[in-house]
């Protein structure tokens, strides 16, 4: 599925705005490897610098310091019109005074592709995003789902090396954001282009991406595949970023990991078995209550009922607070109520080790 | 309108508007009807007759006064309208220094008073040495309808999403296919509605082009003045109601125009 060859190079990238004193640094030697055919996205909170990247890529913002290569020619001094890289915006950006069809046909025109070649590669790129039947429409007949299609489809007629996709889904409703998300992925599998998608959506990211660029502040903070980003987060940003996450301060000695009058757990720390005080990172799905036996004591302080699961807000023994979920697959909800003595115990492997330890505990 | 807006409950707002609106309009209509009087006393109403549009339609000097003003408002609409295009394209681009001075001096020819444009053209003209003539009024018209052609093009490109010629640009086109393709079909309607206003502007224009046509450049403004001299005839209510018809038509369309697709 994915290529080894690397497709775009991010070769310590910066970015500044402004000049002298007042000058920012939106984007801090970013360094990374986009590979071909792969579905790659850059994941962070909103002024992150994310879409500030993707549009250097797009060439729509200069290069402060670096480079970018794309199949190892640097991009540097290349206008966007000659990139071989197409974009998705945002707004879709549609040309309102030109039909679906015209829409789809413009970067072919302007590749100088000759009218009878046009033709069929407009009507298999309706095909590909289902919107046949509205070639001869203005795009402000259409509805956002299907705009956003429109821009897919025109992004994707000139067969593009890589398609920029900046928050594209975002527009969208929850429900036509799911699909979407599936439609763009199957997209990518049928047109075998690399994608470079931008959002802030984590649960996006983790569903669609075969490799997550999780960036803050202008800072690269991990690069890995969904997996990697969920169980192995490399510092406290991205374990806060991604997902639920109970930040506790332990210590590890023997083998166990020790929570002062909370009780100690058996489970190990899988990647830094060392002893000392450890900042850990655990989520809410593997820990479990318990009523009695093994587990750490604690008193349950909140519980929030989400229909599919319910989390209990536990306060441990030693003062710290953390996360249970339970999946509510039995139908009886209510393990326990606000105010009951719990004890929690953990799933093999729960509790990840964040490399900081000790820094900002 | 009278639920949302609370003026109109005050007791002698509508007649004080009617009275208003009579007295921007009832000279005007006075005009139109006194242009289609038999009398040759133009204040003495005697009967209907279309006998002075028949004798605007004879009088030579009038009609080379109505090609001369025709020739000078296409001319001045055109390149008037070209560089107003140009100067809104570049002050929709990238912010840049003294771009807000810069504007200003683009609009500063409406404050401006006219018999200040109109002395300093003349002066202008004579120290460069150029004869008084079509060209003159041409060059003086072009530059002071620059700001009224370039008005409506700018208030349209402001509300153009920059992503569109970002787009075009993502798309291969290069900065004149996209100003081709994209950015001009769109901005159209502001460009014609430019254009229509630097025509009209061009056609009323009476003191600037007073100073600085010569003999041969009479403009029809500048020849009726000339008629009122000798008194006010129904011949000269003709043709003002012509150049009124005119007027109106331009103005209409200029507002349909700025008014389609925004």
């Amino acid at each position: 599925m994915t290529g080894n060859r690397v497709a775009i190079e991010i070769d310590h990238v910066c970015k500044r705005f402004g000049a002298g004193e007042q000058a920012v640094l939106a984007l801090d030697h970013i360094a990374l490897d986009i590979r071909e055919n792969e579905f790659f996205t850059l994941l962070g909170p909103s002024g992150c610098g994310k879409t500030t990247l993707l549009r250097m890529i797009a060439g729509f913002e200069d290069v402060s310091a670096g480079d970018i290569r794309l199949y190892g020619a640097s991009l540097t001094g290349k206008l966007p019109f000659q990139r071989p890289v197409n974009t998705v915006f945002q707004s879709y950006a549609l040309f309102p005074h030109l039909t679906v069809e015209e829409n789809i046909a413009f970067g072919l025109e302007m590749r100088g592709f000759k009218p009878a070649d046009i033709n069929p590669i407009v009507a298999e790129k309706l095909e590909l995003v289902k919107l046949s039947g509205f070639a001869r429409r203005r795009p402000h007949q259409l509805s956002g789902g299907q705009q956003q299609r429109v821009a897919l489809a025109r992004a994707l007629a000139p067969s593009p090396r890589v398609l920029l996709l900046d928050e594209s889904l975002s527009a969208l409703d929850l429900k036509l954001r799911k699909e979407m998300q599936v439609e763009l992925k199957r997209l990518q599998r049928e047109t075998g282009i690399t994608f470079v998608f931008v959002t802030h959506d984590q649960e996006e990211a983790l569903t669609m991406s075969d490799r997550i660029a999780v960036m803050s502040a202008g800072k690269l903070q991990q690069v890995g595949s969904p997996e990697d980003i969920y169980d192995r987060p490399a510092n406290r940003f991205v374990a806060d970023f991604i997902g639920e996450t109970s930040f506790l301060q332990g210590r590890v000695a023997d083998g166990q990991l020790h929570f002062g009058v909370a009780g100690s757990l058996s489970c190990q720390v899988l990647d830094q078995p060392h002893d000392g005080a450890a900042a850990l990172a655990v989520r809410p799905e593997r820990l479990q209550l318990a009523s009695s036996g093994d587990g750490l004591g604690g008193v349950v302080a909140e519980v929030v009922y989400r229909g599919v699961d319910t989390v209990y807000l536990v306060q441990l023994a030693d003062g710290q607070p953390c996360r249970v979920r339970h999946t509510n697959d039995s139908g009886a909800s209510r393990l326990a109520r606000v105010g009951d003595a719990v004890r929690v115990a953990a799933l093999p492997g729960a509790f990840h080790r964040l490399q900081e330890a000790g820094h900002d505990a | 309108m009278q639920a949302s807006n609370t003026l109109w409950r005050f007791r002698g707002v509508t007649p004080t508007a009617m009275l208003a609106f009579v007295y921007l309009y009832l000279p005007i209509v006075v005009l139109v009807v006194l242009s289609f009087n038999a009398n040759r006393i133009a204040t003495l109403w005697t009967g209907f007759s279309f006998d002075w549009y028949l004798k605007v339609m004879d009088n030579d000097n009038i009609l080379r006064a109505t090609k001369n003003s025709l020739i000078i408002a296409c001319g001045a609409t055109v390149l008037a309208t070209s560089f107003a295009t140009m100067a809104a394209l570049a002050m929709a681009g990238k912010r840049f220094r003294g771009q807000a001075f810069i504007n200003a001096m683009l609009g500063l020819p409406l404050l401006v008073p006219e018999i200040v444009t109109a002395v300093a053209s003349l002066l202008f003209f004579l120290a460069l040495g150029l004869d008084l003539g079509l060209l003159t009024v041409l060059i003086a018209h072009t530059v002071f309808c620059i700001p009224f052609a370039y008005l409506p093009i700018r208030a349209r490109l402001e509300g153009l999403d920059p992503r569109l010629a970002e787009a075009a640009a993502d798309l291969y086109a290069g900065p004149f296919a996209t100003f081709r393709r994209v950015t001009l079909p769109l901005i159209l309607p502001g460009v014609l509605s430019g254009a229509m206003l630097a025509f009209i502007v061009s056609l009323d224009d009476f003191v600037i082009t007073f100073f600085v046509a010569g003999a041969g450049a009479t403009t029809l403004p500048v020849y009726i003045f000339g008629l009122i001299r000798m008194g006010i005839t129904p011949e000269v209510n003709a043709v003002s109601a012509l150049m009124l018809l005119v007027s109106i038509a331009f103005v209409a369309l200029s507002y349909w125009m700025g008014q389609r697709k925004s």
